[in-house]
């Protein structure tokens, strides 16, 4: 089977997060039905990072250079890598490769020990704390297995998303970036082709990785060697102590990314 | 809207969306179309993708600004500056198209000797200071060189109006105006033009806008760029454009550019109107309005229309298509009082309540509270409290009401304006009901898009709980009052008892039912009538809304709608221009683009072979669209012949061209566009000598306390976010959208926000003489402060979706402190240029 | 791949079942096995209306089963937003059904109202009534406002109106509502009548 790839064109987007809340919408997941209890971001940016609740996210970050003012958004979600370090960690086997090429976590084998979270180089799988499992992105593989698009992509009202064969993704990423490069878009470049092996879900990166929050060479954290060892070991009794053992490690590695506006509406700005 | 009438005889979006992939620019002005209609936002990249510029200019550098090919700021309130600079440009470096002002628009017009504008004034002749108004406006008129009488002979054009059960009423007399082809008579149209705008140099257009001068040109020079006859440019319009004391004649000012290039009639051209909400065109359509009755008709007014007959003489234009307003309004009348409106009693036309000549719009609902003449009101689905400007007062004045009723899916701050922060209910003596209705989708009927698409809504699911829709309820208060009003009497019974209210099956509300009044039918069958062409004004037909006649016609599935053409579904495109013709209904007549004989040359020709909307091939016309002029003559045995080019493009008006002079009092503040300053401004008007536009409404009301340009030297601006709609009364009560956007905000620039010792994210204070509320402050550099000749002019924004109702995000009301001014011809408030001052809270 | 599957809309526009959710039964089948449910679509009606925010008119599929809300989402087949729908629009579901951020349920939209209520003079509550209720006491207001603000004739000429009450709203009624609506209020003799499109 080919192998199948979102592309997502940043400097088509216009940020209006319809992708954020249909994701939402078809895979049935839940905001707060509280009060004013949503963090204020400092920016158009709804929410600091993914959540357990929330999949994908629209982010913003601006910048006022020599060139004039970059808004730059970025669709962040799972990037389904060929070499997914969450499926390598992950000690239950809930998170599988299926031959398109999409990475899939069955939170019904889940028990919530957020080692995919932490070998994640982009931590994208988040706890979801109502159910004790982790979450992310499954490329919408239940309506891709019924032939139609991602729900994200589907809705996108700016046709700045495509689904298909990746090998024609990265061929139209890439001529999409040649015209950026002909507009005066210098930096532009395609992120994906071969980070982590090569992802499927392609980001055309308009302003260049660093200004849309992408990490450059990515690499799988290093909890990945050491969970090779732990990850033939099975039984209830072994998963309670991967759980605890998760938890530390979380501790350990405390992975922040700089650049998001979080923290508690006191502070200044970013 | 009011400025597209005046100038091509519709007021309404001349494209529509999937037109926009046929423009080479696309200019988003007043319009923050990646935000607030981001489905355009697809279109528009298939624009750019075959070579099209995409052009933003806007105060804030916005989603859309993000996307654009140029984006080049503006101060709030500048346009007519702006425009008036490119009107100079295209004059001064010869880039109109000829033939089309020439023949299709009103530039070889001789006008009035006595026309002028006074620069040292700031007006226009016929300005009275005492009665402060142009009047009747007499300079501002067409010299005449011919009058012809109506023929109303025995099948001559007008015959119709001697027919038996026609109302009386005097024959039309045709002033044909004077022309100079050679556009040389200082008199002329074309002349005054190019004097009015002589004085819109780029230097002072630059110093009024606070736009770099190279950016006003490299915006100028690209548009301009589309007066070559084979291209087209458009410009989309919203809010940003219509939300000013001067609203209308900031859409006049696009008009003249629009005609000035050939750009209005034409495939990928025209004035796109991005209406606000997903039913203002259809609900304006429905002249829910003091001022017009469905279809653009006015409402009678007692000190002109004490009869039909008063009406239809004053009422009824000389020539072009408006001269069958007859035959709309007695339909009107006949679906109004049915049977009970006869030829006898002036077809009931006494029922439709006359207007004292006071304006009645939605400004001055408060104020008549606050006089004690309005005691009970009704909402439906709207929300003053929040979205209404100085919308403390309104709130305010909610408390002055004896009864009101709030229509709604939510409890909005309108419906509980007794208990908003720092209210005590005990004070306040309104008795409000709060009526829960059925949402788009658990009810069905049509919908109009800007595009002016009538789209059939079917209903999905039953509304939870209780909730009726709307109509429901109107039918049930309707039944209610009848009831009452034949049991009891009161004050003029009848206008209630003999209204003609057929809108039932089973005993159970039927929107079917009124879906074919407003199609239209003959009375002696009941049969649908194919469109509007076959309306009478003889009482043998009704019909609700003439413009809608069409788009439910077909007799053989009356209550059907997915056989009707507002529900068809073909995605056939003749031409490839996303027509799309079997898509739904367009008014009128399914006409997809409107004044569509201007995209084809004097002999039928198109400017552009690769977008034909129509085409005179020698002996009978191509179309992709539906003609918008007289293409054939159908004769008594059937048959069509085609009828040759005339240059007749735009039908609505008497003259039949585009106008760039507009004549008489269509537009009370002036027949050209003139830069003013809005009410509220930091600086002096450097165009003309007057500071303000003459005919601004409410200006002296009391309750609108203007800022202090000293005490608050800001400008001001509010908007709104893809991520919510309006007062947020749908989206702050959907958990989706009020995380997606959770807090209320204002965004101003790094060096205000230096000066003010304010940073991103601090909890700040806005405020003005009408109020001061608190907020987030978003630091950035999308804001930037202006240079308005020499002086340092900030602008801060606050988009204007929060309020303290119920729901998931609670935030202050923006437009606690907007001024409740008006527009001079729309009265529509100026929410988006006012004077504040922020402050850390 | 072809997304656009539902040529047959174009036939019926309104609502049918999708019987096209039967020929990938099987795949269907090993979906559930693989993920502990079926298909969300799968035996759910779908009716087709327009997006109620900005005036795009986007069209959307509303998707049912036994009356109750499962999925909206954008029309793949309207030729004007194929598919697409913004973050306002793609939250079309929430205006009637949410999920429930501790079980996941979905539930009617607790915001929503769903019983007529009044709020009496000086009260600070809101107080439930029964529609005949509220339509009788509604009725009777407006009439004895109207009674007693009544213009027959102004200046000689036959004016009959009312300027006692106003009404508000529209733009987000349809077309048909809004017809009915001027309809009612110009019988009785209303002239504030105003709407959306004012400000």
């Amino acid at each position: 089977m080919a192998e199948y790839a979102i592309l997502y064109d940043a400097s088509k987007c216009s940020a209006c997060k319809g992708c954020q809340v249909q994701c939402k919408q078809w895979n049935m997941m839940p905001s707060s039905l509280g009060k004013d209890d949503n963090e204020f971001t400092g920016s158009y940016q709804s929410m600091p990072d993914l959540n357990g609740d929330t999949r994908l996210l629209i982010e913003f970050r601006e910048e006022d250079n020599a060139r004039g003012i970059e808004w730059a958004f970025s669709r962040r979600a799972c990037f389904h890598c060929k070499e997914p370090a969450c499926m390598d960690v992950c000690p239950v086997g809930a998170i599988s490769q299926l031959p398109d090429g999409t990475v899939k976590l069955d939170s019904t084998k889940c028990v919530g020990c957020k080692y995919c979270t932490a070998a994640c180089p982009f931590e994208i799988p988040k706890y979801r704390d109502a159910f004790n499992v982790s979450n992310k992105c499954t490329l919408c593989d239940d309506r891709t297995a019924q032939g139609r698009e991602p729900a994200c992509v589907q809705t996108c009202p700016a046709g700045a998303m495509a689904y298909g064969p990746r090998d024609e993704m990265i061929a139209a990423g890439k001529a999409r970036i040649d015209e950026l490069k002909a507009e005066g878009f210098d930096k532009a470049e395609l992120y994906g082709e071969t980070e982590m092996g090569g992802m499927h879900s392609l980001f055309v990166a308009k302003y260049g990785y660093e200004t849309h929050g992408l990490v450059r060479d990515p690499k799988a954290k290093d909890i990945t060697s050491l969970m090779a060892i732990m990850k033939p070991l099975t039984g209830i009794g072994i998963a309670a102590v991967v759980g605890g053992l998760g938890v530390s490690f979380l501790t350990a590695i405390g992975y922040e990314r700089e650049d998001m506006p979080r923290g508690d509406k006191k502070e200044g700005k970013q | 809207m009011a400025g597209l009438g005046p100038s091509f005889g519709r007021g309404a979006m001349t494209n529509h969306f999937s037109d926009l992939k046929n423009a080479d620019v696309i200019w988003a002005m007043g319009s923050n179309n990646a935000e607030n209609h981001p489905v355009t936002m697809a279109w528009v990249q298939e624009a750019r993708a075959k070579g099209g510029k995409y052009v933003v200019v806007d105060p804030r550098f916005t989603r859309s600004a993000a996307l654009a090919d140029i984006y080049a700021p503006i101060r709030s309130g500048t346009d007519i500056a702006f425009f008036g600079g490119l009107i100079k440009y295209i004059i001064d470096n010869d880039l109109w198209q000829k033939e089309y002002v020439e023949n299709y628009t009103n530039a070889a017009f001789l006008i009035n000797p006595d026309f002028g504008f006074d620069a040292e004034a700031g007006v226009f002749s016929g300005w009275d200071d005492a009665a402060n108004s142009y009047g009747t406006a007499d300079t501002w008129k067409y010299q005449i060189e011919s009058q012809v009488p109506w023929d109303t002979s025995e099948g001559a054009p007008y015959a119709w109006m001697t027919a038996p059960g026609v109302p009386e009423f005097t024959p039309k007399v045709n002033p044909i105006p004077k022309k100079d082809p050679t556009l040389s008579d200082p008199n002329c149209v074309w002349q005054l033009m190019k004097q009015h705008y002589a004085r819109y140099t780029p230097e002072l257009v630059s110093k009024v806008t606070g736009c770099p001068e190279d950016k006003l040109v490299e915006v100028w020079e690209t548009f301009a760029s589309t007066g070559a006859p084979e291209k087209s440019g458009t410009i989309c319009y919203a809010m940003g454009q219509t939300q000013h004391t001067y609203g209308s004649q900031n859409v006049r000012a696009m008009a003249l550019v629009q005609l000035l290039l050939g750009n209005v009639g034409i495939a990928g051209g025209g004035i796109n109107a991005l209406r606000g909400e997903a039913n203002v065109q259809g609900s304006t359509d429905m002249g829910v309005l003091f001022h017009i009755v469905p279809g653009y008709m006015p409402v009678p007014v007692q000190s002109k229309h004490a009869d039909l007959t008063a009406w239809l003489d004053a009422e009824t234009p000389t020539a072009g298509y408006w001269t069958n307003r007859p035959k709309f309004m007695v339909s009107y009348l006949k679906e109004l009082y049915g049977s009970y409106a006869t030829v006898e009693n002036d077809y009931a036309f006494d029922m439709l309540p006359k207007l004292n000549g006071a304006n009645h719009s939605h400004i001055a609902v408060f104020e008549a509270i606050k006089e004690g003449i309005v005691k009970g009101v009704m909402c439906w689905g709207q929300n003053p409290a929040v979205g209404g400007p100085n919308s403390g007062f309104e709130r305010e004045m909610l408390g002055e009401l004896d009864w009101l009723v709030a229509v709604d899916l939510w409890e909005t701050e309108t419906a509980s304006f007794w208990k908003a922060p720092g209210v005590d209910p005990s004070t306040i003596q309104t008795e409000v009901y709060m009526l829960p209705a059925a949402c788009h989708y658990e009810k069905q009927g049509t919908i109009s898009n800007s595009g002016r698409w009538i789209q059939w809504r079917y209903k999905a699911l039953e509304p939870p709980g209780e909730a009726l829709d709307d109509f429901e309820m109107m039918h049930e208060l309707y039944l209610k009052l009848k009831d009452l009003y034949e049991g009891e009497g009161g004050a003029n019974p009848e206008q209630i008892t003999k209204l003609h209210w057929p809108y039932e099956t089973d005993g159970h509300a039927d929107i079917t039912k009124v879906a074919q009044a407003l199609n239209g039918y003959t009375i002696a069958d009941g049969e649908l009538v194919k469109n509007f062409t076959l309306l009478k004004a003889d009482g043998s037909t009704a019909c609700g809304c003439w413009i809608y006649s069409g788009y439910y016609n077909n007799n053989d599935a009356k209550d059907d709608p997915t056989q009707q053409p507002t529900g068809s579904r073909s995605k056939d495109d003749p031409g490839g221009l996303g027509l799309y013709p079997g898509w739904s209904f367009s008014w009128p007549v399914n006409r997809r683009i409107v004044y569509n004989r201007a995209s084809a040359d004097v002999n039928g020709r198109p400017w552009n072979p690769d977008r034909v909307l129509v085409e005179w091939d020698g002996t009978q016309w191509i179309r992709n669209d539906v003609p918008d002029f007289g293409f054939q003559v159908v004769g008594a045995d059937g048959v069509a012949t085609p009828i040759p080019p005339g240059k007749t493009a735009f039908i609505m008006n008497p003259e039949g061209v585009g106008r760039i002079f507009a004549v008489g009092t269509g537009m009370k503040d002036g027949p050209m566009p003139e830069h003013y300053e809005p009410f509220e401004t930091p600086v002096q008007n450097l165009l003309n000598g007057r500071q303000n536009n003459p005919g601004l409404t409410f200006g002296s009301a009391e309750s609108v306390k203007p800022s202090d340009p000293e005490r608050h030297p800001i400008v001001c601006t509010t908007y709104r976010v893809t991520e919510h709609w309006q007062t947020g009364g749908m989206t702050r009560n959907i958990p989706w959208l009020a995380e997606s956007m959770p807090a209320m905000f204002v965004e101003m620039s790094e060096e205000l926000a230096s000066e003010k010792g304010i940073a991103n994210r601090d909890w700040v204070r806005v405020y003005n003489e009408r109020g001061s509320i608190e907020m987030y402050a978003i630091v950035t550099p999308r804001f930037k402060p202006f240079d308005i000749d020499g002086k340092t002019v900030h602008q801060v924004g606050m988009p204007w979706h929060w309020g303290y109702g119920s729901g998931h995000a609670t935030g202050a009301i923006a437009n606690d402190i907007t001024p409740n001014v008006g527009d001079a011809n729309t009265s529509i408030p100026e929410y988006k240029a006012f004077l504040v001052n922020v402050e850390k809270a | 791949m072809d997304v656009t599957r539902r040529g047959f809309l174009q036939i019926t526009g309104a609502a049918f079942m999708t019987s096209v959710m039967y020929e990938f039964a099987g795949q269907t089948a090993a979906m559930a096995a693989e993920s502990g449910g079926a298909y969300k679509l799968v035996d759910t009606q779908e009716t087709t209306t327009i997006c109620c925010y900005c005036s795009g008119g986007c069209g959307t599929i509303v998707s049912t089963r036994n009356g109750e809300l499962i999925n909206i989402e954008g029309d793949p087949d309207h030729v004007i937003n194929r598919g697409g729908l913004c973050s306002k629009g793609s939250s079309q579901f929430g205006v009637n059904s949410v999920y429930d951020d501790k079980t996941g349920e979905r539930i009617i939209n607790p915001n929503r109202v769903q019983k007529p209520m009044v709020r009496r003079a000086g009260k600070s509550e809101w107080e439930e009534i029964s529609w005949d209720e509220a339509f009788d006491e509604i009725a009777g207001r407006i009439k004895k406002t109207r009674d007693e603000n009544y213009e027959e004739t102004a200046d000689g000429v036959t004016v009959n109106r009312c300027e006692a009450i106003a009404s508000f709203g529209a733009a987000a009624l349809d077309n048909e509502e809004g017809y009915a609506l001027q309809k009612l209020c110009r019988a009785l003799g209303m002239t504030y009548i105003e709407h959306q499109a004012r400000i």
